[in-house]
């Protein structure tokens, strides 16, 4: 059956719409005269309706015909845009989301008839004349992007293919320079060329703006403030970011939470100027997301009866708590800054689920308060793909570094016992020394350090004692799996050309 | 309890043969290289390379409380929570397709099994490694 064939395409295009319907419903909100904007609507729920149509989903069809009608009436001037027109428009946003859910789970329509007669009762009671015929001027100027989706699945099937066969080509082009043959290494340099274009290529498939996500949120803080009874506007700074969709998903979920919580207890009752900002920033190797709203703040000798209370923490232990120990108890389970929950938030659940959510994708969430508000700041490690790392073993352990952090490799003069040395000078420099040996607890290797790696990780001048030969080669980093969550001098782990796993270290949780 | 015609693979470990679910992702392959992890359970092996996938190898022997030195090479594969585990095992057997599961109430764990010629082959449940290998605490 066609509809069944395509019904996944339809979903996932009319999400898409959707989101981009509640976007431009916001810009209409404050720019109600705004006749591209309405022009634009309109564009956009003709598509829409197209769409339904050829699935066949009459009462979808019928509905965005009345929101058709409703938006050609505006067009025309012959129904003003005022807020009980917003709120319509926004309503039936609220009911095509539910029909979709309601068409995702069963193929089922939901029933739009009210819906369907209220914009219609809004069309007789407020245009000043029956709409007549359809303008030509905006039907004809409609047209549909053509958008292929691809699940997510297949593109990491495809990846590991890539990967597979890039190794595969390192293997080759290792082979050729070990045998001297120039003919061979020339092809297998420039099919090493093709196969890494190949896979940025297919990385870039799976890269998707910040804005691409983040333009549902403000129709989200919208309605829950509506709910809370607040006014609150959300700035998005995304400084024109792009992430892997994957982890965009998984971010858009944080941020949710992060936003109810602003609307639900940042801002207060009755606050005028209630706002919320969202900054996404690059720094070095990672994303930092900022989540700040200008409200009450979180309350701390509050967070800390409570804890007192679900017994989480003892009296006694509450009176040597640091700030920064106070901060932590607001992730735990059951801690909640609100005094009740609702239906948005203040169940005590949702920042703990955030935390281990940010923790899923190996990232940090810190918080800071006062009077004047809440900041969230989430920082995610960046994925790293393909690069050259610095190898070595330690003990029975195949250990690297990106290259890019080595500026220099010191042989040393004799073994050289690092266990508890916290410095290593070098040509009238001090290096902070990075102990492995002792990180991991293996004594037995303090005497035998044959090499110091000279370090530079943001500012920081480090010393890397290293007990093996060492090398440098190309390696292609992968997902990391799940057993190396608990090892936080762990970054990530990744494969040499010989189908070597390697452990790639996180220099910031050694220092 | 029942399960209509549910396919299990079975496999050698020190000589007993043990039966785990058919999964989609179910395939056998050889282990050329694992690499050990710092600081995790002794019954994981380290990770290996294969077909483009990390995989965390566990010691099957280990899980099963059996003290056999450990040389295996083979692997069989299958996913937890879009991770991919290994087991290493002695020997491949045939794949088959058993109507009904039993309960074997003396055993701790793998307390499940089915018949296989009138002979118990005991299942290993993907779910119930984690109770003996602590991954998911």
């Amino acid at each position: 059956m066609i509809s069944q064939k395509y019904k996944t395409f339809y979903l996932g295009t009319a999400k898409k719409q959707l989101k981009k319907l509640s976007s431009l419903l916001l810009s209409l909100e404050k720019n109600p005269e705004g006749g591209i904007l309405i022009e634009n609507i309109f564009r956009l729920v003709h598509s829409m309706k197209g769409a339904a149509a050829t699935m066949a989903y009459k009462k979808t069809v019928t509905f965005l015909h009345a929101l058709e009608d409703v938006v050609e009436a505006a067009y025309h001037k012959q129904l003003s845009i005022d807020q009980s027109t917003i709120d319509l428009l926004f309503k039936t946003t609220e009911s095509l989301e539910k029909n979709l859910k309601s068409i995702a789970k069963s193929n089922k329509e939901i029933n739009l008839s009210k819906e369907t007669r209220d914009l219609k009762n809004c069309c007789k009671h407020k245009t000043s004349k029956q709409i007549v015929k359809r303008t030509k001027s905006i039907v004809d100027d409609v047209h549909l992007d053509v958008e292929i989706s691809v699940a997510p699945n297949k593109l990491n099937t495809l990846q590991n293919y890539l990967d597979d066969l890039l190794i595969n080509v390192m293997k080759s082009k290792a082979l050729a320079q070990k045998e001297g043959d120039a003919e061979m290494l020339s092809m297998a340099v420039s099919t090493d060329t093709i196969v890494n274009n190949l896979r940025r290529e297919l990385e870039r498939l799976r890269i998707v703006p910040l804005s691409d996500v983040l333009s549902s949120l403000p129709y989200l803080v919208r309605s829950i403030a509506k709910n809370e009874n607040k006014q609150v506007e959300l700035n998005i700074k995304d400084n024109d970011l792009s992430l892997d969709k994957s982890i965009l998903d998984q971010l858009v979920e944080i941020l949710i939470q992060l936003l109810k919580n602003a609307v639900a207890h940042g801002i207060q009752e009755g606050q005028r100027n209630g706002r919320v900002d969202l900054e996404a920033n690059l720094l070095n190797d990672q994303m930092q997301i900022i989540v700040k709203d200008n409200g009450q703040g979180v309350k701390w000798q509050e967070i800390l009866d409570k804890a007192i209370k679900k017994k989480v923490i003892s009296r006694a232990k509450s009176k040597k708590m640091t700030l920064a120990q106070i901060k932590e108890l607001i992730f735990m389970p059951g801690i909640s800054a609100a005094k009740a929950s609702n239906i948005v938030s203040g169940r005590g659940m949702g920042l703990s689920l955030v935390k281990n959510k940010v923790e899923d994708l190996d990232g940090d969430i810190n918080v800071d308060s006062s009077k004047k508000g809440t900041t969230f700041t989430i920082t995610i490690p960046l994925p790293l793909s393909i690069f050259r790392s610095f190898n070595f073993q330690l003990g029975q352990f195949n250990m690297a570094i990106p290259l890019l952090y080595v500026n220099k490799v010191v042989k040393l003069k004799k073994l050289k016992n690092f266990y508890n040395t916290k410095t290593f000078d070098y040509k009238r420099s001090k290096y902070k020394v990075i102990s492995l040996a002792k990180k991991l607890d293996m004594p037995d290797l303090k005497a035998l350090a044959k090499y110091v790696a000279l370090l530079k990780y943001k500012d920081t001048k480090l010393a890397l004692p290293v007990y093996s030969n060492v090398n440098d080669r190309e390696v292609v980093m992968k997902k990391s799996p799940h057993i190396l969550k608990s090892l936080d001098y762990i970054k990530g782990v990744a494969v040499a050309s010989d189908g070597q796993v390697i452990l790639i270290l996180d220099i910031n949780n050694l220092i | 309890m029942a399960s209509k015609g549910k396919k299990y693979i079975l496999f050698k470990v020190d000589g007993s043969t043990w039966a785990m679910p058919l999964l989609k992702d179910s395939q056998f392959f050889t282990c050329t290289e694992i690499a050990p992890i710092p600081a995790v359970d002794e019954a994981v092996r380290g990770l290996t390379y294969h077909n483009g996938k990390i995989i965390t190898v566990l010691n099957t022997a280990k899980i099963l409380n059996l003290n056999t030195e450990e040389k295996k090479k083979t692997c069989l594969l299958f996913t937890y929570n879009n991770d991919n585990y290994g087991l290493l095992i002695d020997e491949v057997k045939d794949t088959v397709k058993a109507t009904r599961t039993f309960s074997d109430t003396k055993k701790k764990l793998f307390k499940k099994y089915i018949r296989v010629k009138k002979n118990k082959v005991y299942i290993l449940e993907p779910v119930l490694i984690w109770k003996v290998v602590k991954i998911y605490d």
